[in-house]
């Protein structure tokens, strides 16, 4: 009788432990999909693209770039390569794994500042990206 | 009460492999919607083309003069001439003289921009068409027509390309 009950026993524990353990794992991918950088990539990559393909020579930017800063500091990123250009494409990378890019039609010279401003408010600091738009040498 | 082997059956696998599928599935799919700006790109690049005819006023025949649209208008010839994602159409019309179409780019999406534009297609590129009239100093008036396309959608970054 009690060699039954221990082996009923048995199967219960493993039965609760694998509910456990799975729906541990679909909540930790819920929670790795939902703060993953690939939506805020593409977005700072557009709204970054549009500004710039709309910008004259001699203009500057400065955008606030306070979460993609952030998020890239969470994955160890290095932060200045969160954003770069390539080709002619903005590159907007907050994790090792990838980067989405977009492509700028604008003919100009575009000089990503090597340090981010921060700036330091009530509550908390905020991270801003000066971006010098110039006219490109021929 | 449940007897041995009632726990674990190849039923319950299954409704774990159902829900972790749905939820896994209907993660993926509201994390990876797109932001869609090519509609604002196409807008962007027809402003800036019909200013900087604008300000070409002078040279009514500029672009059969030798006029470099690409380094007047400040816009990126390799990107234009490489990526295919881009297409600019430009209209000229003075009098009698009609000049044009001008175009540059990807000449497919001129075709793919009519089609768009009676159907909803989402993966057809996003068109702006401008009119202006501008007029030279010797009170000469020029319409100029700008159709401006965009399929940039942007995505995945690889080192290879463009």
């Amino acid at each position: 009788m009690n060699k039954k009950g221990d082996h009923y026993a048995f199967e219960e524990i493993i039965f609760v432990v694998l509910n456990i353990i799975y729906f541990f794992m679909l909540i930790f991918f819920v929670i790795r999909a939902s703060s993953g950088a690939y939506i805020s990539e593409q977005f700072y990559a557009k709204q970054i693209g549009l500004l710039v393909d709309g910008a004259k020579p001699g203009t500057l930017l400065s955008v606030d770039v306070t979460k993609p800063y952030n998020t890239a500091e969470k994955n160890n990123m290095d932060k200045g390569n969160i954003f770069r250009i390539i080709n002619s494409k903005l590159i907007v990378q907050m994790s090792g794994s990838r980067a989405y890019q977009y492509q700028i039609f604008n003919d100009v010279d575009v000089k990503i500042a090597p340090a981010y401003r921060i700036v330091n408010e009530g509550n908390g600091n905020e991270v801003f990206l000066d971006i010098y738009i110039g006219e490109k040498n021929v | 009460m449940y007897k041995k082997g009632d726990l674990l059956t190849i039923w319950w696998f299954g409704v774990l492999a159902i829900v972790g599928l749905g939820i896994v599935l209907g993660t993926v799919i509201f994390y990876s919607g797109s932001v869609d700006t090519r509609k604002v790109e196409s807008e962007i690049m027809a402003d800036k083309i019909i200013k900087c005819l604008n300000q070409s006023v002078e040279s009514i025949n500029f672009i059969n003069d030798g006029f470099d649209i690409y380094s007047e208008c400040l816009i990126s010839k390799n990107v234009f001439e490489q990526s295919s994602l881009f297409f600019v159409r430009i209209n000229l019309v003075s009098g009698d003289l009609n000049q044009g179409p001008y175009k540059f780019g990807n000449n497919a999406l001129e075709k793919d921009c009519e089609v768009g534009e009676n159907v909803n297609a989402k993966y057809f590129p996003d068109c702006t068409q401008e009119n202006i009239d501008i007029y030279a100093k010797n009170g000469n008036k020029i319409s100029v027509n700008v159709l401006a396309v965009s399929n940039n959608k942007g995505g995945a970054y690889s080192n290879d390309g463009l």
